[in-house]
């Protein structure tokens, strides 16, 4: 099943982080992953991971006890503007398999018992390849010289039926640490990750797709 | 907005917000903090400037033109600062008035850049023009925060955080006065020995402003004198220009910046008052407007170096005249102080004779340094407003908010302008430090005068006044001081000021630290009633501390506390007796009348 359908699917259908094909689709990319100049170009499809996206945004309040009671200052970017301060998305998941076995072969062996320098024809190892390169993107530098001096922003392509609008979300912004996982032998062969992703800017923002959405489900 | 509940309290939510324009150019977005200080000495600010990847330093791209796309206002602030240059007229112009070679450069700087801009440097540099604006959280109107000059400026570095900062300290607009000095010594009527020694001006005709040019002057024609340059015409300096001293008339006719006359009040009454701090509160202090129609104000007013009053604005820097001040002189003083002639009631406030026997001989002093002596000499208050002007007050110390008028009570919606409510105040300081405090004073008047009135050595002791107060020494044992006042004459007047000074002494001995919520419209040098604590203090200064989505505190120091006695009045300090119910400012008409 392709990206596209995975997200039409689960645009229409309850969101169900159990069933293997229900789970949160996501496209994640960088400037630097996708650059001309970058010879291995990166965008991952993870259709089937993560498991979790928690959205946070706080309000930008601060209060004073004063003799009488209490007073309360909400900063907002200009007068009569939201105080909003910035969301984050804290994304967390489980990684496919990395028991990674050789197709057709009449005997186990795993990734690590073959040669790294000249892997089998049709290892099916590719979603360790996908948890490795979201890694990587994570430890990116935030000004690589590639990018000629510009920031090195990351991307977050996201559909989910919270929001039933018919269109993918792009959040805009960066990786606030690399991933953060652990390896627990209950589960040798999987990899629990969380990573926590700054967002600069949504396209659609927000607002808009609020009102899609409203509108959406005023006539459904 | 105020929300009360039945048990009593109070929920109040605001709204904040501020504008920084640094070398008019908004730099409101990069500001991490503020902090300002309204004082009727000083007026200083400090502003905290983010610098992620140095945005605000001079970079090599940057000289070789190229800029990222954060760095606009780098890019605007450098390439305006680079076309400051030293033309080949103001050149020729210094050297055609100088008539003193060693004093001429050994090489012209036309042609020059005025700011030398080099990687590494911070493109803030010292004296570019700051302004600030507030915004009040509780109202849609703005006020003026300060109005003044960078200087110094800190680029600062923390490895452990990894993180930038620049930090902007400003000075108010005295910074022109404050720099620009003065010699009181002595000149030839050759213009060459303008600035010798005393040996080589012993060779020619002898002035000196101290004999020749402040006799005669008011306290207000003098600091008029010493900003703009405009001697007034009973002074000798007409004389002067007969004689071939053009290096002398030139040095007093400097001016400091670009200030120009503004209002003068002649205080009679509480109308008087009333209206003096109205004009000076809606023009000098609130934005004019509210919301949107402030800030479309604010916009262009922060385009310019510095205010411009009534909407005609100034010396707009792209005239290139980055460094002038447009601000303007306000004056308050007593009916009873503006005199004169013999046939009115009333006296002139000279300073050079107050002052006699003080220096000011045959040294350079800061004009500012001048101004703040002598009118520190009578109690007058001589600060910066936060829209760039200036003022000279008398000290305001025994009044009440009552005495403002609508000044205290119309100007703002929701309560006494002079009154710091129980639902603002986070907390206070009260001290009561006897260590300043004198029992016994001793005032010694003229000398000089005198004998020149009695002259009569043996009746000496009728110059010497002298104030003790049994309450006090009992308390404090005998603690004594003398002063000299050179122009007091009479026993009375040296025993009117000794009291003052003796109550002033005990009246100093409680301050009170109040830190409220907002309060931008709070006022140095006038009277505030604190509700929590029934006292009433003079204001010695003001500070506003905003940081961006943390904190935002104002706090005000009060001196000269006055508690309430039984009718609910406060008590009076200065000018009154220790314990009395009469009120009277510093009364100079008795005190110098001679």
């Amino acid at each position: 099943m392709d990206v596209e359908k995975i997200f039409d699917y689960t645009l229409w259908n309850p969101l169900n982080p159990i069933e293997y094909s229900q789970r949160i689709p996501m496209k994640i990319w960088t400037d630097l992953s996708v650059h001309e100049g970058n010879k291995k170009q990166t965008m991952l499809e993870l259709s089937v991971n993560p498991q979790s996206v928690a959205f946070k945004q706080v309000k930008r309040i601060t209060s004073d006890i004063v003799r009488k009671g209490r007073v309360y200052y909400f900063w907002s970017s200009a007068p009569g503007e939201r105080n909003l301060d910035i969301l984050a998305l804290t994304i967390g998941g489980v990684s496919g398999s990395i028991l990674n076995r050789v197709a057709n072969t009449q005997y186990q062996q795993t990734l690590s018992e073959q040669k790294i320098s000249n892997p089998p024809e049709g290892a099916i190892n590719i979603k360790h390849q996908k948890w490795m390169k979201l890694y990587s993107m994570t430890r990116e530098a935030a000004y690589p010289p590639e990018l000629n001096g510009e920031f090195n922003y990351a991307y977050i392509e996201y559909v989910s039926p919270i929001f039933p609008t018919g269109k993918t979300i792009t959040f805009k912004g960066h990786f606030s640490n690399p991933l953060d996982f652990e390896e627990n032998a209950d589960r040798p062969f999987l990899i629990n990750y969380t990573f926590e992703f700054i967002v600069h800017q949504t396209d659609p923002s927000l607002d808009t797709i609020l009102e899609e959405a409203s509108n959406f489900l005023l006539t459904r | 907005m105020d929300q009360f509940f039945p048990e009593g309290g109070c929920v109040r939510t605001g709204e904040p917000s501020y504008r920084v324009f640094l070398f008019t150019k908004e730099v409101t977005e990069d500001v991490k903090s503020v902090n300002i200080t309204w004082s009727t000495i000083d007026s200083t600010c400090s502003i905290e400037l983010t610098n992620p990847r140095e945005k605000w330093i001079i970079t090599e791209d940057n000289l070789n033109g190229i800029w990222r796309e954060d760095e606009k206002i780098k890019k605007e602030i450098y390439k305006r600062k680079k076309t400051f240059i030293v033309s080949e007229k103001s050149e020729s112009t210094i050297s055609d008035k100088d008539e003193n070679p060693k004093a001429s450069s050994s090489h012209s700087e036309a042609g020059t850049c005025v700011y030398d801009l080099y990687e590494g440097d911070s493109v803030i540099s010292c004296g570019d023009p700051v302004r600030i604006y507030l915004k009040d959280p509780f109202s849609d109107y703005w006020y003026r925060g300060f109005t003044g000059y960078a200087s110094p400026v800190t680029d600062s570095y923390d490895a452990s955080s990894d993180y930038f900062t620049l930090t902007v300290h400003c000075e108010d607009t005295k910074r022109w006065i404050r720099a620009t000095r003065l010699g009181w010594g002595v000149w030839g009527s050759n213009s060459s020995v303008s600035y010798a020694t005393k040996e080589e001006a012993g060779k020619a005709s002898i002035y000196s402003i101290w004999q020749h040019v402040a006799p005669g002057m008011s306290l207000e024609e003098l600091v008029v004198w010493l900003i703009t340059g405009k001697v007034p015409d009973t002074s000798i300096v007409g004389n002067m220009k007969e004689t071939n001293t053009d290096q002398a008339i030139k040095e007093l006719e400097l001016r400091c910046g670009n200030f120009t006359l503004g209002k003068r009040w002649v205080i009679k009454n509480k109308k008087d008052i009333e209206d003096a701090q109205l004009f000076l509160f809606n023009e000098c202090l609130r934005v004019q407007g509210k919301g949107s129609d402030a800030e479309d104000l604010i916009t262009e007013e922060g385009k310019f170096v510095t205010r411009a009053g009534s909407g005609e604005y100034a010396n707009k820097v792209d005239d290139g005249n980055l460094y002038n001040v447009d601000g303007q002189i306000h004056v308050m003083i007593p009916e009873f102080l503006t005199y004169t002639g013999k046939d009115k009631e009333g006296i002139d406030l000279k300073p050079h004779t107050m002052t006699e026997g003080i220096g000011y001989r045959d040294e350079y002093s800061s004009r500012l340094g001048i101004i703040q002596d002598w009118a520190e000499t009578v109690e007058f208050k001589f600060y910066a407003l936060p829209n760039g002007d200036v003022l000279l007050e008398f000290p305001q110390y025994d009044f009440r908010p009552e005495d403002y008028g609508k000044a205290n009570d119309s100007i703002i919606k929701d309560g006494e302008v002079f009154k710091i409510t129980n639902k603002e105040i986070t907390g206070w300081d009260i001290t009561e430090d006897d260590g300043g405090i004198d029992t016994l004073f001793v005032v010694g008047g003229s000398l000089e005068q005198y004998f020149k009135r009695i002259g009569d050595m043996a009746q000496l002791s009728g110059r010497i006044g002298l104030a003790a107060k049994e309450s006090l020494t009992k308390r404090f044992g005998w603690r004594c001081r003398n002063l000299d006042a050179p122009l007091i004459t009479s026993k009375e007047g040296c025993e009117l000021l000794a009291e003052a000074l003796l109550n002033r002494s005990f009246a100093e001995a409680k301050t009170m630290n109040v830190n409220c919520t907002a309060r931008y419209e709070v006022w140095p040098g006038r009277p505030y009633l604190m509700e929590g604590r029934k006292v009433l203090g003079y204001c010695t200064s003001v500070e506003h501390t905003i940081i961006w989505g943390s904190q935002l505190k104002t706090k005000i120091n009060l001196g000269y506390l006055r508690g309430w006695n039984k009718e609910k009045k406060a008590w009076t300090t200065i000018g009154g007796k220790l314990i009395s119910e009469e009120r009277r400012y510093l009364d100079y008409s008795k005190l110098y009348a001679s």
